[in-house]
């Protein structure tokens, strides 16, 4: 298959199709004028690039030409960037293995890491993952090179190989020395990564030219980037006292990073601690500046007694001696595994390769980063260093320091679902029973018994009283009892209407009231019964009460005594119980007949001499309703009274009912009524007959005049004086 | 009786139907929400519902001793709607509700709805015959017949709705003396005015047939009170109306 | 659940009577007055069904339980059946059978209507204990006064006329009170009995 022409991107340098015009990757435009080849790049990692795409480039075509009789099959662009992405990261492995081979020589100082990259890039062969020596200083040998495996060859991306090379060109430390350094103890104590199988992509080397590492540390310092007035040299200014400078040991950073401000003193001066540092094993702060000095020295043998010897970098504390703490002081440092040494790949580049492999962001890149960007990778640093040791993210570096979770987990105490009291609860309950009980004594369960049984000695006392009153009253007041001085001319129409009534017609006369009311009732209709007795009407009775005829009858036979000339037995039908309360009324009124078709006797009613000359109610010569009722008052006029042309309708009620009957009357619907004692004390006077009611007028008025007292004078005092005794039920 | 007069009945009756029915409609109560003045007796009555529930004591509705046959018989139906939803408020207290009348037409009914919200609310077990008690056939006897149940019985409220006379006096004093709650309300005016000077409670004129609609029984209640209220709008209009109109000499 | 027959049954009944009450034509007269007399001797039937349970229901229910009102539940018992047979047997209008009726009962209720009295008396002590509002003391005057009209002591009011026509007057509150109250039951009445026509309220079951 040919190959097609491809563009490189500017941004990212990764191959694109030759037509498109925007990478496929990060969407930068692509020039059609660019070149197929990057422009003079400064990124170290070119260098590694160019070195693996010359490999590529030797190796022939694969795969796709296979079957060269065969028509060459269409393949999808996708596939063929795939594909020839794969072909350049074969060269790339074959160029970097020749390269590893020409720059062996050079490359003894580089870093362990980078060495592996290298290596894996040009041979794409994975070496053989060998145990690191005890003996093997941590600096010295890279630990990322002794790692290697078989998991780097073949399989590594591109991809994942720029953008972990951009992450450690932020963090590039500053060139190794070109003497072997002693590891310090200190480096000892810091955290080593773990060497697992995802940390293979760093054993690659990168490919980066080859440039001079800059000696000076200030120069390191610009290839970082770094301030030289942060960290913990800003808040000692004073301390970073120049001290007597020993070529040997001054660790020189490589130009790998980006341009930084000219700082005309070196940011941290080595050579002063190094003389004023206490022979103590003193485990010394890591700061964003130290930890690139200190990744820029060498590695020692880690089988080394380093608590005895200082190490010729950090011989001393980078701290002055008085101002650390006492307990910072003399702390020592522990022994570390060898295996989890931490790998400071820019401790063991040499400062050649690390001035080459200094990394140049593009300025697109460059401009994202915040200012505050190298905090944050010397935060990674830093965490790389403090990565824990134990634990599921063992070695990992830039993950956050998990806190030592000393706390047993069990499973939860249960409680149970019992109630569980202490003592001092259980007397607490007791007191407050005891309080309560104090307050809800028995004594209140006898205030209702107490106030019952005055309630009913009142009563009686009351009822007593009244009876006596009513009784004297009765037998020595009734000379001094009040005469009506006007009649009601309710009353008078009565009298007036039964004088009206033609002789033989009969007069219907209606029980409506209970046996309760009987007692007043019959004092209010016996005057009336005696006007039509001594008329010698025929009367008729009925009731819509059980109960009532036979009530009525008896009053009946009380006047009959009186007035013996009436003759019950042949002037007296009693037609009986009507039933239906009001719907009977509307049936009465209907079909008199029909509704009443047989006699208290069940004897055949129509069939009597005083009725047959009724066939309705308007052939009586009147209706007379006793009722104790207002509201069945109200059934007669409603039901009865319309089917009445000239038969009057009158009533004897009691008292509580006649202010309701009171409009009917002014209406014309009822001719007129006698209404409780007062009515029939009336009718008697009218009538001229003094009968019972007459001689009860004086207990009557006494009794209603006391009541009145009583009931003033208590209502005054329930006004004035409550009753704290009332409670609510 | 003006041949007009059964035209008019007829009219206001149906009229009364169709604003019973178009108000009832959940559009219409959505709409037009209800608004009711508040009755003290009403609200005191249903926290002594709950009280009776938390007690474990027994609510007792009265029916009185007007027939079913009688135009009286109106309250008495109000009492047996009364005593349908406070069964169903008092389903779960231990005791349940009992009702005693002083008809058979009403003790029947009152048996009826008992077994009704008891089977609505799956409390058959605990329902009795000697729940619906035909207390006395006239009113004295019934009085005397409540009284007697009431005491008998672990009531601690009592709503007497329904047809009562002069001896309601009787059933307000026993009630009173058993320390019981009573909320009363008749159709008589007799009634009214002894319930008004011896009962705690005491419902007066329309407020008795406003008390379905005050618990909440149906939408219907409700709707129909808001009728009660446009006619007698109406009947206050025609009143002032005839009144002027007659000083004028005009009718 | 309720039986849709019942409501056909009741609701359909409902407005034949009133039918036959607003249109007056022969055949819904005829139709109105059968139903009623139905309604009459369903009442009285009810009536003495009620009473049967009182009977055998409450008071033979009373006597199994071990209660202290088993005696007075066997007088009640005993005195039913007796009046019933002799009721039978010697009929409504034989004289000695009315005399429960005029020696029993009139006395009984009678004096029940007394002990009303005197409560209502009592009760009227109280009253402003019990009603400490406006209402209360309007009630409470309107007591007093009308207990001393009622009892003549304002005779001597027909010679001055000033205090007759004040009087009068007093007769008069009453009524139009009572109407006004009149006309909100009657409005009652027609919603509870419009809401029976319609189905709504339905307090039989099917």
């Amino acid at each position: 298959m040919d190959k097609k022409p491809e563009h490189i991107c500017p941004i990212c340098q990764r191959p694109n199709d030759a037509a498109a015009e925007r990478c496929w990757y990060c969407q930068a435009v692509l020039s059609q004028d660019e070149p197929e080849e990057k422009k003079g790049n400064s990124d170290w990692l070119d260098g590694l690039r160019e070195g693996s795409e010359k490999s590529d480039e030797s190796i022939p075509a694969e795969a796709p030409t296979s079957s060269g009789s065969e028509h060459p099959e269409e393949v999808p662009d996708w596939l063929a960037r795939i594909r020839t992405r794969e072909l350049i990261e074969r060269e790339n492995q074959a160029n970097s293995a020749k390269d590893e081979d020409t720059a062996e020589s050079s490359d003894e100082n580089l870093p362990d890491w980078l060495k592996e990259i290298k290596s894996g890039n040009s041979n794409g062969k994975p070496e053989p993952y060998e145990p690191e020596p005890a003996s093997v200083p941590p600096f010295e040998v890279s630990s990322f090179e002794e790692t290697t495996s078989a998991a780097s060859s073949g399989q590594v991306n591109e991809d994942d190989t720029q953008e972990w090379l951009s992450k450690l060109a932020s963090w590039q430390p500053s060139e190794p020395a070109a003497e072997e350094t002693k590891p310090s103890d200190i480096f000892s104590a810091e955290p080593k990564i773990d060497k697992s199988e995802q940390y293979r992509g760093l054993e690659e080397k990168p490919q980066i030219p080859s440039e001079p590492v800059s000696e000076s540390p200030d120069e390191s310092f610009e290839a970082l980037g770094l301030d030289k007035a942060q960290g913990w040299q800003k808040i000692f200014p004073d301390e970073s006292e120049p001290a007597p400078e020993k070529p040997s040991e001054i660790l020189e950073t490589p130009k790998t990073l980006p341009a930084a401000p000219d700082h005309s003193e070196p940011a941290f001066d080595f050579e002063a601690f190094r003389s004023e540092a206490s022979p103590q094993k003193e485990q010394p702060v890591v700061s964003d500046e130290t930890s690139s000095a200190v990744f820029s020295g060498k590695a020692e043998p880690a089988g080394e007694e380093k608590e005895e010897t200082a190490p010729e970098f950090f011989d001393t504390s980078p701290f002055v001696p008085d101002d650390l703490p006492d307990w910072l002081a003399t702390a020592t440092l522990g022994k570390q595994d060898k295996k989890e040494e931490v790998v400071t790949s820019e401790a063991e580049t040499t400062p050649s390769e690390q001035s080459q492999d200094k990394p140049k962001l593009p300025d697109w890149l460059q401009s994202m980063r915040p200012a505050a960007a190298e905090a944050f990778t010397n935060v990674d640093e830093n965490s790389a260093q403090i990565s824990d040791e134990k634990g599921l993210l063992a070695g990992i570096p830039g993950t956050l320091h998990s806190p030592e979770n000393k706390v047993d987990f069990r499973k939860p105490l249960g409680y149970g679902s019992a109630l569980k009291i202490s003592e001092r609860q259980k007397a607490n309950a007791a007191l407050f029973s005891s309080m309560a009980e104090d307050l809800f004594d028995d004594d209140e369960e006898a205030a209702p018994k107490k106030g019952k049984t005055l309630r009913i000695i009142f009563q009686l006392l009351l009822g007593v009283v009244l009876i006596v009153v009513m009784y004297f009253s009765k037998s020595n007041l009734n000379d001094f009892a009040i005469q009506p001085a006007l009649f009601g001319p309710e009353v008078i129409d009565v009298f007036d209407s039964i004088n009206a009534i033609p002789d033989g017609k009969p007069v219907l006369l209606t029980a409506d009231f209970e046996a309760a009311t009987y007692g007043e009732l019959s004092w209010s209709a016996q005057t009336l019964l005696e006007h039509l007795m001594r008329r010698n009407l025929s009367v008729v009775l009925l009731s819509t009460d059980p109960a009532g005829t036979t009530m009525l009858t008896q009053q009946m036979q009380t006047v009959n005594q009186k007035i013996t000339s009436y003759d019950l037995d042949t002037q007296l039908v009693n037609l009986g119980y009507l039933a239906g309360g009001s719907t009977g009324l509307q049936f009465l009124s209907g079909d008199l007949r029909a509704a009443l078709p047989y006699t208290h006797e069940f004897e055949q009613a129509w069939l009597s001499p005083n009725l047959e000359s009724v066939q309705s109610l308007n052939d009586f010569g009147a209706v007379i309703v006793v009722s104790d009722n207002a509201e069945h008052a109200r059934f007669w006029i409603e039901q009865i009274e319309p089917g009445l042309a000239d038969t009057p309708l009158m009533f004897v009620i009691s008292a509580q009912a006649a202010p309701l009957l009171q409009p009917y009357y002014q209406s014309g619907q009822v001719t007129g009524y006698v209404a409780g004692f007062n009515g029939s004390l009336t009718y008697e006077q009218v009538f001229a007959q003094p009968s019972v009611v007459t001689e009860h007028l004086s207990s009557f008025q006494a009794g209603l005049l006391f009541l009145a007292i009583l009931i003033l004078v208590g209502g005054l005092i329930a006004l004035v004086r409550p009753d704290p005794a009332d409670r609510k039920g | 009786m003006s041949q007009y007069e059964p035209l008019i009945g007829a009219a206001v009756v149906i009229l009364f139907a169709i604003l019973v029915f178009l108000l009832s409609r959940k559009k219409a109560v959505k709409q037009t929400g209800a608004v009711f003045r508040t009755l003290p007796g009403v609200k005191k009555m249903v926290r002594a519902i709950g009280l009776a529930v938390e007690d474990g004591t027994r609510l007792h509705v009265s029916l009185g001793s007007g027939s079913l046959i009688d135009p009286s018989c109106p309250s008495g139906l109000t009492g047996l709607a009364a005593l349908d939803r406070i069964g169903q408020l008092t389903s779960t207290s231990d005791l349940p509700p009992m009702s005693t009348s002083g008809s058979g037409g009403f003790q029947i009914l009152s048996q009826d709805v008992i077994s009704q919200y008891a089977a609505a609310t799956n409390t058959r077990d605990r329902m009795d015959a000697t729940l619906a008690q035909l207390a006395g056939v006239t009113s004295f006897s019934y009085a005397a017949g409540t009284i007697e149940a009431i005491r008998d019985s672990g009531t601690s409220a009592n709503v007497l709705m329904g047809d009562f006379g002069a001896e309601a006096g009787l059933l307000c004093e026993g009630a009173e003396r058993l320390n019981t709650y009573t909320l009363a309300g008749s159709n008589s005016v007799i009634g009214q005015s002894v319930f008004m000077a011896l009962s705690k409670d005491a419902l007066i004129g329309e407020e008795v047939y406003a008390l379905p609609a005050y618990l909440g029984v149906k939408a219907t209640h409700q709707a129909s009170l808001r009728v009660q209220d446009i006619f007698r709008l109406l009947i206050i209009l025609l009143m002032i109306g005839g009144a002027i109109l007659k000083v004028m000499n005009i009718i | 659940m309720k039986s849709p027959l019942a409501v056909i049954v009741a609701v359909a009944s409902g407005l034949i009577v009133l039918a036959g009450y607003f249109f007056s034509t022969p055949a819904l007269i005829s139709t109105r007055t059968t139903m009623l007399d139905w309604a009459v001797t369903l009442a009285g039937v009810a009536g003495l069904v009620s009473i049967t349970h009182l009977i055998f229901g409450v008071h033979i229910r009373r006597l199994r339980e071990s209660s202290s009102k088993r005696f007075f539940s066997l007088i009640v018992i005993l005195v039913f059946l007796a009046t019933l047979g002799a009721g039978l047997y010697l009929g409504p209008a034989h004289p000695d059978y009315q005399k429960v009726v005029t020696a029993v009962q009139v006395p009984i209720e009678t004096s029940l209507m007394a002990v009303l009295a005197v409560t209502m008396a009592y009760s009227s002590l109280r009253m402003l204990k019990r009603q400490r509002n406006w209402m209360g003391v309007v009630f409470f005057l309107s007591v007093i006064v009308f207990l001393v009209i009622n009892s003549g002591a304002l005779a001597f009011s027909a010679e001055i006329p000033i205090l007759q026509e004040l009087l009068s007057g007093f007769h008069q509150i009453p009524a139009a009170g009572t109407r006004g109250i009149l006309l909100g039951i009657a409005l009652g009445s027609l919603a509870t009995g419009v809401r029976i026509l319609i189905g709504s309220d339905r307090p039989y079951s099917g």
